[in-house]
């Protein structure tokens, strides 16, 4: 653009002067010759037609473009000489991605394609018998709903008529049977003896998932006189979950953070999921576990098994792969090489009873780690003067080894039933609860005996308030010497103990 | 546990239906109904099916479930193969639906998180847990082993997992257009949109070999 041509529009006098010129401002002659050398001092050297540069580089990029991508195909589909930096980054990209352990998933595609066998093949049915099952099923549950909800107005009624259940009455609810079978509404009917409710159900939280069916076990295994205490304690450690899933006030130590929450899990998962916010604070419990637990392992024994037991039992409950593949993860890690053991009140057996339910619940777990819980948890006899949470875990693991029958175990029963709570004694909800398993598994005079007195020693304990019911921890052993959690050590360990009916179908084999 | 859903029947690859190979005379006596065979394509295609789902989880728990899922689900829907497929890629074609069907629940779970408001939420660290214990490690190889399990995770989940099955499981374009059910030019686009990123992201670790 020439000088001559050019006329700006600026407000500004001395940017007109010096691009146009102008006559008007002092020095405008100066300023215009100032304007004119700058603009031709400026200007390109010659004509510069970028056309060529730019359809060059544009080619340039498209033949990168294809000889990447032939660099690409010979490298990986084969089709030519590969390239060496594309060769270098694939071996890389190898190397960092090897699996970290070896694989052999021979064992549980086994169980599970046994498991399979047992289920109905769906899966092979065209759409329209597909169709008509889910129909069948809508409206089977449907009636089941209004089913269930005419048992459970019943079984209140019947409930508050009874104000007193005997606890060591046996057959409390009417219709018992030999084995679990088919009832309606809810599903099953119980049997009288509880060895034979296992039966062929392989749900071992069969008894849990259902209001109505905890409600009936509570009648057919007596434990009606602690059914509100139990309903106290349910809602006060849910009222106690802190936002970040942790029930109750924390100790700082890791070890006892993470023994106190398994067992407040799995109190509160011993009352099924309930509703979505029981679900939520089970959730919300288990993801404490995960993150803490995955933050920094657990060292102590206990707390390693608890953990491992709380998520199998959430993982289990919930059918949650994601918990699922965390408990498999804490069970793996109980596999360290490190003695198991017993331990005072055999609370060693809690990774016991944690890989024994895994077991059984098809969850990964190694079998070298069940087989060793067995030899160290479960074989070693207690000694002559062991508690009673020892002699209870012997008989428990004997029992779920197919070791009932055995005149060892009927000698350790026997033993057990010298040591059941008395009245005026220290309530041991910690130490009691392999004892209360082992009296369940047993059950008949074993189980009446040892549940009436524990129920009679625990109930009266529990303080209320504001219609939650809680445990103080100065009347539980152990519990009142714990910084901070003792309350929810006691209180759940309580629930344990007065959940047993109902926790797990019988294990026993 | 949850299975995935019926699979489609696999005709895509031609084979002479006359003769079986090992894995197809494995997949006719699956046919019948014999689980022990199954047992037998587990040993032969545990590993590498149990290392698709690990490059894409980095979590062993959970690529060992997942490639269990895989055995049971050809058992489950047996009546479905025809031995026109070939085996392998019928097997990355169940571990493909499978890994889809994982990923929408990983959302669900993502959201129900949301709802409950709860921070600690670490679904998507624990997925990337080797990645982050490996960033802590002072040894040299773990730093590089982690940087580049990253930038496999940073890539969308359609080129990781073309990439995975080209590079680590030496599939060609037309098994992974058939494993994944896309066309070949997407699985050649993605490999490529795959490769640059890579290329951009460890190019150092490349030219220092």
């Amino acid at each position: 653009m020439s000088s001559g041509t050019r006329r700006t529009n600026s407000s500004d006098p001395l940017l007109r002067a010096v691009q146009d010129g102008d006559p008007a401002c002092p020095d405008g002659r100066a300023l215009a010759s100032l304007g004119r050398l700058m603009r031709q001092h400026a200007a390109l050297p010659a004509s510069h037609d970028l056309t060529a540069g730019v359809r060059a580089r544009l080619n340039n990029d498209t033949q990168r473009h294809v000889d990447l991508e032939d660099a690409i195909e010979a490298t990986w589909n084969g089709a030519g000489l590969p390239d060496a930096d594309l060769t270098r980054l694939a071996g890389l990209v190898r190397m960092a991605t090897e699996l970290p352990g070896p694989v052999d998933l021979r064992g549980a595609v086994r169980r599970k394609l046994q498991a399979s066998a047992r289920t109905p093949e769906i899966i092979a049915l065209d759409a329209t018998s597909r169709w008509r099952i889910w129909s069948f099923v809508v409206a089977g549950h449907v009636a089941a709903a209004l089913l269930m909800v005419a048992f459970h107005q019943s079984s209140l009624q019947r409930a508050a008529e009874s104000s007193v259940v005997a606890v060591a009455g046996s057959g409390a609810s009417a219709g018992p049977t030999d084995s679990l079978q088919p009832g309606p509404g809810h599903g099953v009917v119980l049997p009288a003896q509880w060895s034979a409710a296992r039966g062929g159900a392989a749900d071992l939280l069969l008894l849990r998932r259902f209001p109505e069916l905890r409600e009936e076990a509570r009648q057919q295994y007596s434990l009606m006189p602690s059914r509100e205490v139990v309903g106290g304690g349910l809602a006060w450690l849910l009222a106690g979950q802190a936002a970040d899933g942790f029930f109750g006030p924390r100790s700082d130590d890791l070890d006892l953070d993470l023994a106190t929450q398994g067992l407040a899990m799995l109190a509160v998962q011993g009352e099924g999921l309930g509703d979505g916010d029981r679900l939520a604070a089970v959730r919300r419990g288990a993801e404490w576990l995960v993150t803490a637990r995955s933050a920094t392992a657990p060292q102590a024994a206990m707390s390693r098994a608890l953990t491992a037991l709380a998520l199998t039992d959430a993982a289990l409950l919930t059918g949650d792969r994601y918990l699922r593949a965390h408990a498999e993860r804490a069970l793996a890690e109980l596999d360290d090489g490190q003695e198991l053991s017993p331990g005072a009140s055999g609370l060693g057996g809690f990774a016991l009873l944690a890989t024994e339910l895994a077991n059984a619940g098809d969850l990964t777990v190694s079998t070298r780690l069940v087989e060793r819980a067995r030899r160290d948890l479960g074989r070693p006899l207690p000694a002559v003067d062991a508690d009673a949470g020892r002699i209870g875990l012997a008989i428990f693991a004997r029992q779920m080894t197919g070791l009932r029958g055995q005149d060892s175990t009927r000698s350790q029963l026997a033993s057990l039933r010298l040591l059941v709570p008395v009245a005026g004694g220290i309530a041991d909800p910690l130490g009691w609860f392999f004892a209360t398993c082992a009296a369940r598994e047993a059950g008949g005079d074993d189980w009446t005996a040892w549940n009436t007195a524990m129920q009679v020693r625990l109930v009266p304990l529990f303080q209320w308030e504001a219609g939650r019911a809680h445990l103080p921890a100065a009347a539980a052993r152990h519990a009142g010497s714990l910084p901070m959690v003792g309350d929810t050590v006691a209180t759940a360990t309580a629930l344990l103990n007065l959940q047993a009916g109902y926790r797990f179908l019988p294990l026993a084999r | 546990m949850p299975l995935a859903l019926p699979l489609p029947p696999m005709t895509d690859v031609p084979a002479p239906a006359t003769i079986l190979d090992a894995d197809q005379q494995v997949m006719a006596r699956i046919r019948e109904g014999d689980q022990e065979a199954v047992v037998t394509l587990v040993e032969r295609y545990q590993h590498e099916l149990t290392g698709f789902f690990y490059h894409l989880s980095w979590d062993q728990l959970i690529a060992e479930e997942l490639a269990q899922d895989v055995f049971v689900n050809v058992y489950r829907s047996r009546e479905r193969y025809q031995a026109t497929a070939k085996v392998r890629t019928y097997l990355y074609r169940i571990a493909h639906n499978l890994w889809i069907d994982h990923l929408r629940r990983q959302k669900r779970h993502v959201s129900i998180d949301a709802e409950l408001g709860d921070e600690s939420l670490r679904l998507v660290d624990v997925l990337q847990a080797p990645g982050g214990e490996a960033r802590d490690h002072e040894d040299r190889d773990e730093l590089i082993r982690a940087r580049i399990q990253e930038a496999l995770a940073d890539l969308p989940e359609g080129q990781r997992e073309v990439f995975i099955l080209a590079n680590n499981h030496g599939m060609k374009y037309q098994d992974i257009s058939v494993t994944l059910g896309i066309p070949e030019g997407t699985v050649k686009s993605r490999m490529h949109n795959a490769v640059r990123s890579l290329r951009d992201a460890l190019g150092d670790l490349v030219e220092e070999q």
